[in-house]
């Protein structure tokens, strides 16, 4: 997070903690063979979980969706006392959380089409819009309606957790979604 | 020489010594790795665990700095050791509150700003730093150190852990800084609700809200295990947060619950301090203290629910300085802010927002039956503060006669003032922000006003009378089923000569509970109290027994039996006489019919002229003798009429007399039955009215 902090390290140490970083880069271990420790291939991360994995990943998509609940209502009482500081600080914490956590979990395509998270998903993914519209962010909003649209196509009668605290068809939701986008 | 000689001596015994202590195990590093266990414990009890530490490692966390730290002159960088310096400082500022150690705790996990891929580290840096803004008072920073140090461990930490417990590991020595999750939860919570308060951070906490909500949701107490639930915060942190979400929030706002739960630890203690030392310096000064921090939340309100929030628990403590100080008899100068007309302006505002306004009064997210709890808490303590305050001067008229006069008509002011808000509110669109307590707290007021000029008021002056009356007949329509109000009013009215007035006055309040539905319903019902109000209503709707209820003191009603025996006794008499003289007029009459009269030879002088020899009667004899016939006939009659109506009526009077105590139980108990059946007697009467406003 980026912040203005009451001490920042000054450029001595910044150069000196960069000099650090090199001499330890050129005191390292001998290199791995290339290749041995590449980034997931598309074939793997499209690979659906099984047993012990996929109960994990359903603990984690619940736990995230209720961090995002708790996210929410933070934004509704900061907005409500508008509360701009704290607008700014949280927004950023939220934003981090999405890039560093959420987007790791909602990368892979077949948890939207697995018959025990696909709901899970779609829950996490409404939420994930709903909280971006309250950090005043439209087009991030945007993308996650066209996210969802892609991957739901067809399945516009599944039922979602949207709008909160509420349960309605996915085709509905996501017209009270792109409604609320432009009211805010 | 010699002190060069000395000092040397010291030096080697002393590099010896150290040298000694190198080859055994360092039993502080121990310690210190495991710091996270303990380190958020309150300081004394913090200082108690690192001495007792310190007698097993043989040397105090202070010795062990000094010698291993600050005896060093030059640092070889290693990450652990590095770490540990940074904490072994902090535990000396938490222990101590040596500001010093915090600012070298501070430069030393600094020094690991290159080395934070390591979640321990970066769990100590941000912790660390969080208290280092919390010294300096730098909210922000403080937020965003918490906001960090949950990113940067706790969430890529979940994970680990779950697996880790999973599988029964999470105890593993390898399975490193993941297992010390249950801690860092643990003392996230503190640091954030403890500390912070404790440091006067008690303003721009609001996106911390978020981390509290996390923390309660499964994640601080979940592990019993791991941290006993008696040394968790779980209760506290869940008290929080259920004030967080509940009527008593400023629309979720984390500094403004924290301040109010500050000020309301403060109101406890004063309260403590009033059971056991009475109105007292001591006690007068925790009061100030706390109506202060009252005033400090009051300031954090940004919204109508905050200020609605911080009102009701203040006027709780007015009124229960009012109560104090009428019980202990004293009246010590006591400042307090808050006042009943603040409140009544507060509760204006909420009864604005009753169509749709009430989100935005900050309700939004707790919902309607938040913002009507609120309404209803809030008058309860409007209610109850002002009856205190009432009663409270006019304890002080009864014990201040020459002041009497005075005292109890800011006793009556108070309790109008009551009336009006009642009056105001206590409609068909008001109604729902009106708690259940309220009609009987009104009666109470109109009761009080009356009392106050009749009873306690030295002279009254006529226009005062005249109001006494008015309000004791409010009171009785209000609760008709405290005897006393009757005779309090028939008192009022003998004082003006008015006594006939009586039964026009009361019959509409009687004829209120003989014709009403709610009545019924609630005999029909059988609901608590219904036998009892069976009873009471048996005796409205009878006019003698109302008159009893007027007139006669309960301590009368044997006097009332033993008139009624008396009664029978006259009658039995009557009864004889009239036998005798309808026996005397028919035997003459049957006499004359037999044999003519003659008269007497020698009549007897001593003899009754009426049963003596016989003579002939003349018309005026028989005359008085039916006019005797007629009058004792006549009082016959109107005995029979008495007994039969006293033999009626007495039964029901004193079956009423058996249901005395009903007030009291109302109020003493707030949450009584009964006053649901007032509630709906007082809007069924507003509805039947001409004009009533309350079909809604």
């Amino acid at each position: 997070m980026a912040r203005n902090r009451t001490s920042v390290p000054s450029l001595l140490v910044l150069a000196l903690l960069a000099l650090a970083a090199l001499a330890a880069a050129c005191a390292s271990s001998p290199e791995l063979p290339a290749g041995l420790l590449e980034e997931p291939s598309a074939v793997e991360e499209n690979t659906p979980l099984g047993g012990e994995a996929l109960t994990q990943r359903k603990l984690e998509m619940k736990r995230a969706y209720k961090d995002l609940v708790h996210f929410h209502v933070t934004f509704e009482s900061l907005h409500q006392r508008k509360d701009r500081n704290g607008l700014i600080l949280f927004s950023e914490f939220v934003q981090t959380y999405m890039g560093s956590h959420l987007a790791p979990l909602l990368r892979n395509d077949w948890q939207s089409e697995h018959p025990e998270v696909m709901g899970l998903d779609a829950n996490l993914r409404f939420i994930q819009a709903d909280v971006l519209m309250q950090m005043n962010d439209p087009s991030a909003v945007q993308d996650a309606i066209d996210e969802i649209e892609r991957r739901f196509r067809g399945r516009e009668n599944m039922l979602v957790d949207y709008p909160i605290g509420d349960q309605s068809p996915l085709g509905q939701a996501l017209s009270v979604l792109r409604d609320r986008k432009w009211k805010g | 020489m010699k002190a060069i000689t000395a000092s040397l001596a010291v030096a080697l015994a002393l590099v010896a010594w150290t040298s000694a202590r190198a080859q055994e195990p360092d039993t502080w590093a121990t310690y210190l790795d495991y710091a996270y266990v303990y380190s958020s414990a309150d300081r004394d009890a913090l200082a108690a665990r690192l001495d007792q530490y310190g007698a097993e490692a043989g040397r105090s966390l202070e010795q062990y700095i000094i010698q291993h730290y600050q005896a060093k002159e030059s640092r070889g960088y290693d990450e652990s050791e590095t770490r540990r310096e940074a904490i072994a400082y902090l535990l000396d500022y938490l222990s101590r509150g040596e500001p010093d150690s915090l600012e070298k705790s501070e430069e030393v996990i600094r020094s690991l700003e290159g080395r934070l891929s390591r979640h321990e580290n970066r769990y100590w840096y941000h912790y660390i730093l969080a208290h280092d803004a919390l010294r300096r008072g730098r909210h922000f920073d403080f937020v965003g150190e918490v906001l960090d140090l949950w990113l940067s461990v706790v969430v890529p930490l979940e994970n680990p852990y779950e697996a880790l417990q999973t599988l029964a590991l999470d105890d593993s020595p390898s399975s490193g800084f993941a297992a010390a999750l249950p801690y860092v939860y643990e003392n996230v919570a503190r640091l954030i609700l403890l500390k912070s308060p404790e440091m006067g951070v008690d303003t721009d906490l609001d996106p911390l809200g978020a981390i509290v909500r996390l923390l309660a949701d499964g994640r601080v107490g979940a592990h019993p295990d791991v941290i006993p639930p008696e040394a968790s915060s779980k209760d506290y942190l869940d008290r929080i947060v259920a004030r967080l979400d509940g009527p008593e929030s400023d629309a979720g706002s984390l500094t403004f619950t924290l301040a109010l739960f500050e000020a309301s630890k403060y109101h406890d203690q004063s309260r403590a301090l009033l059971a056991s030392n009475g109105l007292d310096g001591k006690t007068v000064e925790a009061i100030r203290v706390a109506s202060g921090a009252y005033q400090a939340a009051l300031d954090r309100a940004d919204t109508v629910q905050g200020e609605a929030a911080v009102y009701t628990r203040a006027l709780r403590q007015l009124g229960e300085i009012y109560a104090a100080k009428q019980r202990l008899g004293v009246d010590p100068e006591v400042e307090m802010p808050f006042t009943i007309e603040g409140a009544i302006e507060v509760y204006d505002k909420l009864h604005e927002g009753r169509d749709d306004g009430w989100r935005k009064l900050g309700y939004r997210m707790t919902g309607r039956r938040s913002y009507i709890e609120a309404m209803r808490g809030l008058w309860e303590e409007i209610q109850e503060s002002t009856l205190n305050a009432s009663d409270y001067y006019l304890d002080r008229a009864a014990k201040n006669p020459h002041l009497a006069d005075e005292y109890s008509r800011n006793a009556a002011r108070l309790f109008s003032r009551y009336l009006t808000f009642f009056s105001e509110y206590a409609t068909g669109e008001g109604k729902e922000g009106i708690p259940e307590s309220a009609y009987f707290a009104a009666h109470e007021a109109a009761r009080g006003v009356g009392d106050a000029y009749l009873a306690y008021a030295m002279n009254p002056r006529s226009s005062e009378i005249d109001l006494a009356i008015q309000h004791y007949r409010v009171g009785l329509k209000l609760f008709p089923f405290d005897r006393r109000i009757w005779s309090a009013l028939t008192n009022a009215l003998e004082r003006q000569g008015r006594e006939s007035d009586y039964m026009e006055l009361v019959r509409p309040a009687a004829e209120m509970v003989t014709r009403s539905r709610s009545v019924d319903t609630w005999i029909d019902n059988d609901e608590p109290g219904a036998e009892r109000i069976a009873i009471l209503r048996r005796a409205f709707s009878d006019s003698l027994a109302m008159m009893y209820l007027g007139f006669a003191d309960a301590t009368g009603v044997d006097e009332l039996k033993r008139s009624l025996e008396d009664l029978y006794a006259t009658r039995e008499e009557t009864r004889v006489k009239l036998a005798s003289l309808v026996a005397r007029r028919d035997g003459q009459a049957a006499a004359d019919a037999i044999e003519p009269l003659s008269p007497p030879a020698s009549p007897d002088p001593d003899g009754d002229p009426r049963v003596g020899p016989r003579r002939e009667w003349d018309a005026a004899e028989l005359g008085q003798l039916n006019r005797e016939i007629t009058e004792a006939s006549a009082l016959l009659e109107r005995l029979d009429n008495q007994i039969e109506a006293r033999t009626r009526t007495l039964p029901l009077y004193e079956a009423a007399l058996t249901t005395d105590g009903l007030a009291a139980e109302l109020r003493a108990r707030r949450d009584h039955p009964l006053h649901t059946l007032l509630r709906r007697m007082y809007h069924e009467s507003r509805e039947a009215s001409p004009g009533g406003s309350d079909r809604s």
